[in-house]
C-alpha cells in the first residue's frame, strides 16, 4: 500500500472504502455490496447490495418408504437486490473483504437500475458532498456518479438538503464563478472548493 | 479525514421518501420517512408491514398501518432509501 501507517480506529475500515465486502448480521443474513461509508457504530452504507438468507423449508417425503425420517428440512438460499442500504452497526457479527473495488463502479450500478425498472435512478447529487477520498483520487470521479445512480429515489424529489448542502451555506470561494448548478447533476466537478460538501450535517 | 458521507446523513436525505426498513428476523416495513432520531427509532407515514405467518413461515401477511407509526430502532437492520418493499421489481427480479 502506498498510504503510511494506519492512524485510529477507522484507517482499517478506511483501506476498505468501495472494495466489495460481505456482511454477516446477527439475525443469519448475509449483505454483499459496495462500501461506501461507515460511522462510529460501524453503520455502514453500501451500494449495488445483495442479500442472501439461508431460508429452511420442509419438504415432503414423497417416497414414503424411508419412514425414520417424516420430513427432509431443505436449506436454500434466498438471494434479494438491495441496492443501496445503510446497514445498522448493531446487527453486524463480521466484515469479511469479498473483492477489490468494481472496476465499473459507474456503468455498472447505474445500468442495474436502469434495466431493472421501477425505481427511478437518482441524479448524481453525489457531487455535492465534495469530499474525496484521500487515498484514490482518480476512483472518486465514477464514485460520485455511481452513488448518486443507485436506487436511491433521491434525486428526483425536492428532498432535504441533497447535494446543496455546501452551497446553500457558505460564500463563494475567491477566484472564478463556481460551475452552473447542472454541473452538480453530472459527476464531480474537479477540485471542489474548501470545506464544501461538510456544511451541515452531524 | 473526512468520510464523504455519514450514515445517518444519508437516512436524513430520504426523509420524505419512500424507505424500506428490513428488522432483525423476517420483518420488514415500508412507508415514507417523517423523521427520526440518533436511535434509529423512525416515524413512518402510510406505513405497511411485511411479517412471516406465523403457522407457514413461507408465507408473508402484508399488512397495512394507516396511521404514523413510530418504529423503535431497536430492531431494525437494514434501511433502503427510495425502497417500496420486497414487492418491488427491483427486488423480486433478482431472485
Amino acid at each position: 500500500m502506498v498510504r503510511g501507517p494506519p492512524s485510529g480506529k477507522g484507517s482499517k475500515l478506511l483501506r476498505y472504502i468501495e472494495h466489495r465486502l460481505r456482511i454477516s448480521l446477527i439475525d443469519g443474513r448475509t449483505i454483499v455490496g459496495t462500501f461506501l461509508a461507515f460511522d462510529k457504530h460501524l453503520n455502514l452504507v453500501l451500494v449495488d447490495s445483495e442479500e442472501y438468507r439461508s431460508v429452511r423449508s420442509k419438504a415432503k417425503n414423497n417416497a414414503g418408504s424411508s419412514s425414520s425420517r417424516a420430513a427432509i428440512v431443505e436449506e436454500r438460499v434466498e438471494k434479494r437486490t438491495l441496492g443501496l442500504i445503510i446497514l445498522r452497526g448493531e446487527n453486524v457479527v463480521s466484515v469479511a473483504v469479498e473483492g477489490p473495488p468494481p472496476p465499473n463502479m459507474k456503468a455498472g450500478a447505474s445500468k442495474s437500475v436502469g434495466e431493472s425498472g421501477g425505481v427511478v435512478p437518482g441524479v448524481a447529487r453525489g457531487a455535492g458532498r465534495g469530499a474525496m477520498p484521500p487515498q484514490q483520487p482518480p476512483a472518486a470521479a465514477p464514485f460520485g456518479v455511481g452513488a448518486g445512480g443507485a436506487p436511491m429515489g433521491l434525486g428526483a424529489a425536492p428532498v432535504h438538503g441533497v447535494g446543496m448542502m455546501g452551497g446553500m451555506s457558505m460564500p463563494p470561494p475567491p477566484g472564478p464563478p463556481p460551475p452552473p448548478m447542472m454541473m452538480m447533476g453530472r459527476g464531480m466537478p474537479p477540485p471542489p472548493p474548501p470545506g464544501m460538501g461538510r456544511g451541515g450535517g452531524y | 479525514m473526512s468520510n464523504r458521507i455519514l450514515p445517518l446523513e444519508l437516512i436524513d436525505k430520504t426523509i420524505g421518501s419512500p424507505i424500506w426498513i428490513l428488522m432483525r428476523g423476517q420483518t420488514e416495513i415500508t412507508g415514507i420517512l417523517r423523521g427520526f432520531d440518533d436511535y434509529v427509532n423512525l416515524v413512518l407515514e402510510d406505513a405497511v408491514e411485511y411479517s412471516p405467518d406465523p403457522r407457514d413461515k413461507s408465507v408473508v401477511v402484508k399488512t397495512e398501518l394507516k396511521s404514523e407509526i413510530l418504529l423503535n430502532g431497536n430492531h431494525v437492520a437494514v434501511l433502503v432509501p427510495g425502497g417500496t418493499g420486497p414487492e418491488d421489481s427491483l427486488a423480486s427480479r433478482a431472485s
